[in-house]
C-alpha cells in the first residue's frame, strides 16, 4: 500500500496543475471567442508579421 | 475619395471613452458586414498592411474587432478607412464599464469556483470509494483527513455564492434556496469534522462536495443558457449617432460628441439621421419622419422656425437645427426616463415556483428544528444526522434547478420559433392573459404605403416614366410607394429639368415644355391621395393605404379561437384605424385612435391581464405598462428594455405559437414540481424517521435530480 504515498501526491499535483492551467486559460480570454479560431486555421496564406 | 469624417477617431477626447483603461492602445469596433471566415481573413490581413497596427483580431460570432496600435500611434482612423475601402463599416464600441463587463468578470469567477470544486470533489470521491470498499483503521482516517483538507477549498471558495445569497435573503427576511445549501455546506462540514476528531460516527465530505459541485454547475449552465438568448447586438445601430456637426459662432463646423450638446447650439442633421435634440429648424425647410415617436405613418413637412423633436428622422437632404432642449428635457428623453423607471418594477412578480419553494423551505427548516429539539436530549448525534439528511434531501432540487431548467428549455424553444424572452416570468404571465392589444402602424400594417387605387384621368404615353422621374430621389413614403409600383414594370424614369421638391406639397419638374407635378389631391375615401398633374390638369390619381398584413388577419383568427379579447390602440388617424377595424371584424369599442404614447399606457393600465403587441419606440411605454409587452420589428436592445418578449421574425402570425410554448413550459414546470414534492415528502418522512442517513440522502438527491433532468428534457422535445 506504500504506493499510495506516491499516487496520492501525484493525483493532487495533477489536480492543482489542471486547476491552475484552467485559471490561466480563463485569464487569457481563451473562452471568449469559441467560433473564430477554428476558421482561422483554415486561412491559406498565413503571412508572417513583418 | 478619402473619408475625412473618420478623423474624429483619432481625437484624444474621443478615444477617452473608447479605449480600455488597462489597454490604452486598444479600441474595439462593431463591424457591419461580416458574414463568413473570408471576411475575417480580409480584415485580419490589414494587420500586415498597416504598419502602425500591432494586432487586429476579429470575433466572427459577435462581429467585434479589437485593434491594438503600436506605442505612440493613435491612427485608428487609418484602420477604419482601410476597412471601409474593402467594404466594412466600423462602429467604435464604448468600453464596457457597465453591466456587461460586470457580467463577464462574474462569469469568470464562477467558472473558477466550479473548476476548483470539480477537482476537489473528484479527488474526495476517490478517497471515499476506498473507504466504502473497506479501507479501515489508519487508512480510513488518512483518507478522511485528506477529504477534510480537500473540502476546504470548496467550503471557503466555491460555496461562497451560497453564503452570500443566504446572507442577502436573511437581510430581506426571506428564505431562499441558498439557505439549505449553506446549512448543508457548513453544518455538514462541522458535523463531519467533529465525528472525524471523535473517531466515530459518519463523515460526509464526499457527498457534500459532489452535491455542491453539481449545484454550482447546474446554476451556471442555467444562467448561461438564459443569457445567451438575451445577449444580442442589434443590427440597427444605436438610436443616435454618437457625434454631430456643430456650428461655431465663427461660422466654422466642428464634430462634437452628441452628449455634449447644449441648448443654443446649431447643428446640422443629414439625410436619414435621427435628430439628437429638440430644436428649431433654422434652414429653409425639411421633411421629417416622426413614426419613431408617434407611430404616424405620414411624412411631415417642417419650415424655417418650426419645432423639431429629438427622435425624428430627417428625410430631406440636410437641415440646420438650433437646439432648444437636450437629453431629459426632450420628449424622447422623457420617454426614456419613464422606461427606465418602470424596468425595476417589472421584475418583482414572483412566479409560482418561488412561492412553492418558500413554503417547502419553511416546512423543512421547521421540521428540522423540531427534530433537533426533540431528539437532542436522547441522542445529539442522531438529532443532527437526521436533520442534516432531511435538509440535504429536501433541498428543493426541483426548485433549485428543475423550474429554471424547464424555463430555459422553454426560452430556447421560443427562440427557435423566433421569440426572444427576457425572463422566465413571461410563461406565467401568458397563462393569465385575457386581452391582446395591438398597435397599428408597423405592427398590423407594414411600414410602407401601397397604392390601393390608381385612377387614370387622362392617358399619357409616358406617365410611368414621368412619375418615376419626379419621385426618383425623394425619400418620402409616397415616393417610395410609387417607385415600388412602377419599378416592377421595368419602366425607365425620364429626366426632368428643374426638378424640385415643394415641401409639404409635392415634387415638380419640366419635361418637353410642360410642367409636371405630383401633389396631394382631393380624396373621396379618406385615404391619402396624390395626383399627377400636367400644368394644372390632372392626369391620374393614386390612392394609398398602409395595407393590412395577411399575417395579421391570420393571427386575429387564431387568437379569437383561443377566446382572447382583441383590441387596437393606434396613434394614427381615425379613418385609417376604422378601415383596419372593419377588415379585421372587430367591435366598435375595441379600437382607439389618435393616441399619444402616454394615452396608450393609460388605457393599458386600466386593462389588467393584457398583452400589448407593438413596435418601435413610440410603443415602448405602452409595452412596459401592459401586463406583458411583445415587441415586433424593432431593434432587439430597445425591445428588451421595454418589453418582455421580442419577436425576431417579421411574421406576426407566429405570436399565436407563443401561447402553446408557454402552456407546455408551464406543464413541465408543474411536473417537475410534482416529482420533487412527492420525492421530498416521501424521502423527508423517511429521514425524519431515521431510515436515511446523510450519505444515502446525498445519493438520493442526485437520483431525484436525474428524474427532473429527464422530465425537463422530455418536455423540450416535440
Amino acid at each position: 500500500m506504500n504506493i499510495l504515498f506516491l499516487t496520492i501526491p501525484m493525483a493532487i499535483f495533477l489536480g492543482s496543475f489542471f486547476v491552475l492551467s484552467f485559471f490561466w486559460a480563463l485569464r487569457s480570454d481563451q473562452f471568449e471567442d469559441l467560433e473564430t479560431p477554428p476558421h482561422r486555421i483554415l486561412f491559406d496564406e498565413h503571412q508572417e508579421k513583418l | 475619395m478619402g473619408q475625412p469624417e473618420l478623423s474624429y477617431l483619432d481625437l484624444e477626447s474621443f478615444q477617452k471613452d473608447f479605449v480600455s483603461p488597462d489597454r490604452p492602445l486598444q479600441m474595439k469596433f462593431y463591424v457591419d458586414g461580416i458574414k463568413c471566415s473570408r471576411c475575417v481573413q480580409k480584415l485580419e490581413a490589414l494587420e500586415n498592411s498597416l504598419p502602425e497596427v500591432l494586432s487586429l483580431r476579429v470575433n466572427l460570432a459577435t462581429r467585434e474587432m479589437a485593434v491594438e496600435m503600436k506605442p505612440g500611434c493613435f491612427g485608428f482612423s487609418q484602420v477604419a478607412e482601410a476597412a471601409q475601402k474593402i467594404g466594412f463599416h466600423l462602429e467604435p464600441i464604448q468600453t464596457k464599464k457597465d453591466l456587461q463587463a460586470h457580467l463577464e468578470s462574474e462569469d469568470k469567477v464562477e467558472l473558477r469556483r466550479i473548476g476548483v470544486a470539480a477537482v476537489c470533489a473528484s479527488n474526495i470521491m476517490m478517497f471515499a470509494i476506498a473507504n466504502y470498499v473497506g479501507a479501515a483503521g489508519d487508512f480510513k482516517i488518512f483518507f478522511d483527513v485528506l477529504s477534510l483538507i480537500l473540502y476546504f477549498p470548496i467550503l471557503l471558495y466555491s460555496a461562497v455564492p451560497f453564503y452570500k445569497g443566504f446572507f442577502a435573503s436573511v437581510q430581506r427576511r426571506q428564505l431562499s434556496i441558498d439557505g439549505p445549501l449553506t446549512v448543508a455546506s457548513i453544518g455538514g462540514f462541522l458535523f463531519s469534522t467533529v465525528n472525524l476528531l471523535r473517531g466515530q460516527g459518519s463523515v460526509y465530505f464526499d457527498s457534500l462536495a459532489g452535491f455542491l459541485f453539481l449545484i454550482l454547475l447546474s446554476r451556471y449552465f442555467q444562467k448561461k443558457l438564459q443569457r445567451r438568448y438575451l445577449n444580442f447586438r442589434n443590427g440597427f445601430g444605436h438610436a443616435f449617432h454618437d457625434r454631430v456637426r456643430k456650428k461655431l459662432s465663427s461660422g466654422e463646423w466642428v464634430w462634437q460628441k452628441s452628449d455634449q450638446l447644449k441648448s443654443g447650439d446649431t447643428i446640422v442633421v443629414r439625410q436619414n439621421e435621427v435628430v439628437p435634440a429638440d430644436g428649431v429648424l433654422t434652414s429653409a425647410q425639411a421633411n421629417v419622419d416622426s413614426s419613431f415617436l408617434t407611430g404616424e405613418s405620414r411624412a411631415l413637412a417642417r419650415f424655417q422656425g418650426s419645432e423639431i423633436q429629438a427622435g425624428v428622422i430627417l428625410l430631406s437632404d440636410h437641415a440646420e437645427v438650433r437646439v432648444t432642449a437636450v437629453d431629459g428635457e426632450t420628449l424622447f428623453g422623457k420617454l426614456l426616463t419613464q422606461l427606465s423607471e418602470g424596468i425595476s418594477k417589472k421584475t418583482q412578480i414572483q412566479s409560482v415556483s418561488d412561492r412553492w419553494s418558500k413554503i417547502l423551505l419553511t416546512t423543512v427548516f421547521s421540521v428540522a428544528g423540531v427534530l433537533i429539539l426533540a431528539l437532542w436530549p436522547s441522542s445529539p448525534e442522531q438529532a443532527i444526522e437526521r436533520a442534516l439528511a432531511l435538509i440535504i434531501l429536501a433541498c428543493p432540487c426541483a426548485m433549485a434547478f428543475g423550474t429554471p431548467l424547464a424555463i430555459s428549455f422553454g426560452i430556447k424553444k421560443a427562440f427557435e420559433n423566433g421569440f426572444l424572452i427576457r425572463d422566465g416570468d413571461v410563461f406565467d404571465k401568458i397563462a393569465n392573459i385575457k386581452n391582446v392589444a395591438f398597435d397599428k402602424t408597423g405592427t398590423l400594417t407594414g411600414r410602407n404605403l401601397k397604392i390601393v387605387n390608381l385612377q387614370v384621368v387622362d392617358c399619357h404615353p409616358e406617365m410611368a416614366g414621368i412619375v418615376l422621374g419626379l419621385e426618383n430621389r425623394s425619400l418620402h413614403p409616397i415616393a417610395e410607394a410609387l417607385r415600388q409600383h412602377y419599378l416592377i414594370s421595368g419602366v425607365q424614369p425620364v429626366v426632368l429639368d428643374n426638378l424640385h421638391e415643394e415641401l409639404g406639397r409635392g415634387v415638380a419638374g419640366q419635361f418637353r415644355g410642360h410642367r409636371y407635378s405630383i401633389q396631394s389631391s382631393q380624396s373621396l375615401t379618406g385615404r391619402k391621395t396624390v395626383g399627377l398633374f400636367q400644368e394644372d390638369r390632372p392626369l391620374a390619381h393614386f390612392e394609398f393605404a398602409d395595407p393590412l398584413l395577411a399575417e395579421a388577419k391570420e393571427l386575429f383568427r387564431r387568437l379569437k379561437n383561443r377566446g382572447l379579447e382583441l383590441k387596437i390602440l393606434s396613434g394614427d388617424h381615425v379613418e385609417e384605424v376604422e378601415k383596419i377595424r372593419q377588415e379585421l371584424g372587430l367591435a366598435h369599442g375595441a379600437c382607439h385612435s389618435e393616441l399619444t404614447p402616454q394615452g396608450k399606457a393609460e388605457i393599458l393600465k386600466s386593462l389588467p391581464n393584457t398583452m400589448m403587441v407593438g413596435d418601435g419606440f413610440n410603443d415602448s411605454l405602452a409595452l412596459q405598462k401592459s401586463s406583458l409587452g411583445l415587441a415586433v420589428r424593432t431593434s432587439v436592445q430597445m425591445a428588451l428594455e421595454s418589453s418582455d418578449v421580442c419577436l425576431l421574425s417579421d411574421d406576426i402570425s407566429k405570436i399565436d405559437s407563443l401561447f402553446d410554448i408557454a402552456n407546455k413550459t408551464r406543464r413541465v414546470v408543474k411536473r417537475n414540481l410534482t416529482i420533487s414534492l412527492v420525492y421530498n415528502v416521501v424521502a423527508g418522512t423517511a429521514a425524519v424517521m431515521g431510515f436515511i442517513n446523510p450519505m444515502i440522502a446525498a445519493i438520493l438527491m442526485p437520483i431525484s435530480s436525474g428524474f427532473i433532468l429527464f422530465s425537463s428534457w422530455m418536455g423540450s422535445r416535440k
